[in-house]
């Protein structure tokens, strides 16, 4: 059995990866600390993927015992959602017993771009929770994922538990230092994409462009509406917070669905910003880019002393 | 012009109807209206942005029916200034029940709907009901993401 280190005193952020090989060491792992979590009379949520889910409940057969469970294939479709969602949770348990946490946000399967930003998310998690009396289990399967995106996690986790050890990190690093690698240039869309500019009292234009083209795209009417919406709202931003104009283009991509991708002369000020549950009358930055997380299943940022580009996909439906 | 909404429903709560006048709403209606009228409040935000594209104003009017205003056009930061002026006329409308027929409106982005929730309270505290209708998806999709803060806002079945 793997024993994760409870916090030691008040305000102790605790954040291990788990490496596991197999099923059988997953649910020792995440089950043994979910089991603990409920002895300590702790608050737990378990975001993972659907079928380790189902095998968790299964092995662990907890009659009325209190888990928050959540498919991390649809909380975290978009990793840049994920931390809001998990601050949410401990948020709502604050002043009780400190909130334990499974969260997987990386499985086999994802694509790069997905798992550049998960592993920004895995960063910027102990930026969000540092001082916060907490546990975070981020489960790794090793035998499933490249050597890389491991390699990654030994980088955004303070402690890694592998073969029932559970050692410190030597290769931990600073969050901006991650996220700086997980600014890799963005890809070029294939062909020729015409780039929409606009100004302040355009708004109305920006989106009037974006649903003539997604009428054409192959969108469900929900999905074009949230395409909308967020764009926008990145749009809004550019004229309130990115210098007052920006620049807009829409492509369909490889795979399916579309992308949508604003410029502008901004810049993030707190990588933070969009990664916690904004109040609906903030208007300083913040709930613009939190919407967007929301209504989009990927969002690629990429920050610059030139601007801020945010690329945002939409599947189909 | 007509003054239709004075005699629905029972008399308004002290305040209300004071607060309401032919001529307060005549005048906002024209100051909001960008169809028929020269004067809107967007030509200010023109005036600076250089813009050559077809603007797209937001214009408030009364309901013929019933107490309330047929809101038609997009809002958002653009028109911010106009939908704050309507829906401080839209408030003043008495009777028990004040309607907001927003199926003129395409669009409304999430401080458009800060601004319902706003004015809503602002009726309620005065021991009445804002009712809206025809709401685009945009308006149902940030009630979605902000549940707690859009709870009392009431939509028409």
């Amino acid at each position: 059995m793997m024993n994760v280190s409870a916090p030691t005193a008040s305000g102790d952020f605790v954040h291990p990866a788990l490496f596991y090989q197999g099923r059988a060491e997953y649910l020792a792992g995440v089950g043994g600390f979910v089991r603990e979590a409920l002895a300590a009379d702790e608050p737990v949520l378990v975001a993972v993927p659907g079928a380790h889910l189902d095998a968790l409940r299964e092995s662990l057969d907890l009659s009325g015992a209190e888990v928050t469970w959540t498919d991390m294939t649809q909380l975290g479709r978009n990793p840049g959602r994920i931390l809001s969602a998990l601050q949410d949770f401990a948020d709502r348990h604050a002043g009780g017993r400190p909130p334990r946490i499974v969260g997987e946000p990386i499985w086999p399967g994802r694509s790069r771009a997905e798992v550049l930003e998960a592993t920004r998310h895995e960063a910027l998690i102990n930026s969000a929770f540092a001082g916060r009396h907490a546990t975070i289990l981020c489960p790794y399967d090793v035998l499933g994922l490249p050597a890389a995106v491991v390699s990654d996690a030994r980088r955004t986790h303070p402690t890694v538990i592998a073969e029932g050890k559970d050692l410190l990190s030597p290769e931990y690093s600073d969050a901006s230092a991650v996220c700086a690698d997980c600014d890799e240039p963005l890809p070029e869309p294939d062909g020729g994409v015409r780039r929409f500019a606009y100004a302040s009292g355009e708004l109305g234009e920006v989106r009037a462009y974006t649903e003539t083209w997604a009428r054409k795209a192959d969108l469900s009417t929900a999905r074009r509406g949230d395409l909308i919406l967020a764009v926008s709202e990145a749009a809004a931003n550019s004229l309130a917070h990115g210098g007052g104009s920006g620049s807009l283009r829409l492509w369909s991509a490889a795979g399916g669905g579309v992308v949508a991708e604003v410029r502008d002369g901004g810049h993030l000020a707190d990588p933070l910003q969009g990664r916690r549950r904004p109040s609906l009358t903030s208007a300083q930055g913040g709930r613009g880019l939190w919407m967007i997380h929301q209504l989009c299943d990927l969002v690629e940022i990429r920050a610059s002393e030139s601007g801020l580009t945010l690329r945002m996909h939409i599947a189909c439906s | 012009m007509s003054p239709v909404h004075r005699s629905d429903g029972p008399v308004p709560p002290v305040g209300a109807q004071a607060l309401y006048d032919d001529v307060v709403w005549a005048d906002a209606v024209v100051r909001c209206s960008g169809e028929d009228a020269d004067l809107d409040l967007l030509s200010d935000a023109d005036a600076t942005s250089g813009g050559t594209r077809a603007r797209r104003p937001l214009t408030a009017r009364p309901l013929p029916d019933r107490p309330g205003a047929l809101l038609r056009g997009s809002c958002d930061l653009d028109t911010r200034p106009i939908l704050s002026a309507a829906l401080g006329v839209v408030t003043r409308i008495p009777g028990p029940v004040v309607h907001l027929d927003l199926s003129g409106v395409p669009f409304l982005d999430a401080a458009a709907v800060a601004a319902l929730v706003q004015a809503n309270a602002t009726v309620a505290g005065q021991g009445r009901r804002l009712v809206l209708h025809h709401p685009p998806y945009s308006l149902r999709k940030v009630v979605e993401m902000f549940p707690d803060e859009c709870a009392a806002l009431e939509v028409a079945a």
